[in-house]
């Protein structure tokens, strides 16, 4: 038996709590060991969650973006020169099946089809689409962002609740 | 950071004399940009005398908001010496060796301190302290907001709204440009943030273009025997619609009445205040935060500053406000500021706790 990720950060923290911070009587140290309390607990979500978290969103990004090809065409020209990137982003192998996805590469992904679905809502604002089309792929993506908020939420609450300094 | 004998070694190098320092300290707290305050003692023989000084200095990879420091040092030197009462700027410099060739300005220390005793006092005291407090700083934003800014050269520097009737949508703009230039990663929720925020932007007019503070408020003057003596912290100045130091005044609407103390400053100012605006501001004012805290992640994550604050702010503050904004998106600005009060307000549980029930 060894100690989780998160048991040693936890342990980490304790003694931060109990055994530094009344010692820290200087405001700048005091200061420093806030903001490293919330980061701690961060770090004791994040490392249990990250990847299932990651995979998750990836895939629900992909449902965004395959929607948003089958219901918006060719329409508007925003969309017209975004569909190519979200077609080849939808296709690319981002890692080789056989190998163990790491949080690297699966942040690597996460990062472009968060950037495809910031231009898919450019795309929506603009001229030239379809209203129905429009409306129902704006539906989609308020659906995706609301998930994502939850899904991410015990990342930062409690973690970031408290006083950032 | 910078040592005390760096300082003293600077401070004789500038003032030419020889320069013993009698107390140093860095003001706390103060993220986005380190000010020590120092005193010295100038001179030999019978011209020695105290200088009390203030040394505001660039962290290592910038500031946290996204505005040079020399602008607020341009700021400092217009308003020294026009009705808006600034400690007196002495120099700036920046490429030398002195804090690593960071760009940094010195200014007197002004009497004084942004603590205002017994100011949470309760009681009629205290309610009188806070109202007294409340409309001091109505007056000084007055005379901030109603400044000649053209005559004391702030368009030489600062970017100016076409007219009063786009002020907001300027300065929307302006911080817009900047997320999208410094954001650490894409965040879709918050594009959508954006576009919902211009959608609710009111079309009232702004009573002029004002010289507005950016940063105000609680915590951010210098009082001294119950007036604010100096107006510091300035690196969120702007030109455009004065509404939003209201917005930004960091509680100082909470301690009185606020209509009653809206009311007070616009009969020092001489003009209306849109409340659709104020509301508006008190929005955008968040996406104004993000930015500033997600700016300079990007220097944390390459190592060239290593606070700890700046991953709490930059990825936690951030996320924290965006799941606070997301919620609002397809709201009107009455209903977003319903929804706003309403989380603010406090429930059955609070209120029995501190025996309202």
């Amino acid at each position: 038996m060894k100690p989780s990720a998160r048991e040693i950060i936890e342990g980490i923290a304790w003694t931060l709590d109990t055994r530094v911070a009344p010692h820290a009587t200087e405001p700048w140290a005091a200061s420093s060991l806030r903001s490293i309390r919330g980061l701690l607990q961060h770090l004791a979500a994040r490392v249990e969650v990250e990847g299932p978290l990651l995979a998750e969103d990836n895939a629900d990004l992909r449902r965004v973006l395959a929607g948003a090809l089958d219901r918006l065409g060719q329409n508007g020209a925003a969309w017209a020169t975004l569909a190519p990137d979200v077609r080849a982003a939808l296709d690319r192998a981002w890692r080789d099946p056989a190998a163990y996805p790491t949080i690297a590469s699966l942040t690597e992904e996460n990062e472009a089809l968060s950037a495809l679905v910031e231009r898919l809502i450019h795309a929506l604002h603009a001229d030239g689409l379809d209203d129905l089309a429009r409306a129902a792929t704006m539906a989609a993506v308020r659906e995706y962002l609301a998930r994502q908020s939850e899904r991410e939420r015990p990342l930062y609450v409690p973690a970031f609740t408290g006083p950032p300094y | 950071m910078v040592t005390r004998e760096a300082v003293a070694a600077y401070l004789a190098e500038r003032l030419d004399a020889p320069v013993e320092i009698v107390s140093f300290q860095q003001t706390f707290p103060g993220m986005s940009r380190e000010t020590w305050m120092v005193s010295a003692v100038v001179g030999e023989g019978a011209a020695r005398q105290q200088q009390d000084l203030a040394v505001r200095i660039d962290p290592p990879a910038g500031g946290i908001v996204p505005v040079p420091l020399k602008v607020e040092w341009q700021v400092f030197q217009r308003l020294w010496g026009s009705p808006v009462p600034v400690a007196e700027p002495l120099w700036y410099d920046e490429g030398i060796e002195f804090a690593g060739g960071r760009p940094h300005f010195v200014r007197v220390l002004v009497e004084g301190s942004p603590a205002i005793p017994g100011l949470y006092k309760p009681g009629p005291e205290g309610d009188a302290l806070r109202r007294a407090t409340a409309f001091e700083h109505a007056e000084k934003l007055a005379l901030v907001h109603t400044l000649d800014w053209r005559a004391y050269g702030f368009d030489e520097f600062l970017p100016v709204p076409e007219s009063p009737a786009v002020a907001v949508a300027h300065d929307f703009e302006i911080w817009k440009q900047h997320w999208f230039e410094r954001r650490s990663e894409p965040f879709p929720a918050v594009t959508e943030i954006i576009y919902w925020l211009e959608s609710i932007m009111p079309a009232d007019p702004s009573p002029r273009i004002s010289l507005f503070k950016g940063n105000n408020g609680l915590n951010e003057e210098i009082f001294r025997d119950g007036r604010i003596v100096a107006m510091s912290d300035w690196e969120l100045a702007g030109l455009g619609d004065p509404a939003q130091d209201w917005a930004f005044s960091q509680g100082m609407l909470g301690l009185h009445d606020e209509e009653e103390t809206l009311h007070h400053y616009e009969q020092a100012a001489g003009f209306h205040l849109s409340r659709r605006t104020l509301a508006f501001y008190k929005l955008f004012m968040t996406f104004k935060a993000m930015v500033c805290l997600n700016s300079p992640l990007g220097a944390f994550c390459e190592g060239r500053d290593q606070r700890p604050v700046l991953p709490f702010m930059g990825m936690g503050s951030v996320k924290m406000m965006e799941h606070s904004l997301a919620p609002l998106v397809g709201m009107t600005l009455d209903e977003a500021t319903e929804a706003i009060n309403a989380r603010s307000r406090p429930t059955d549980d609070h209120r029995e706790e501190q025996g309202l029930a």
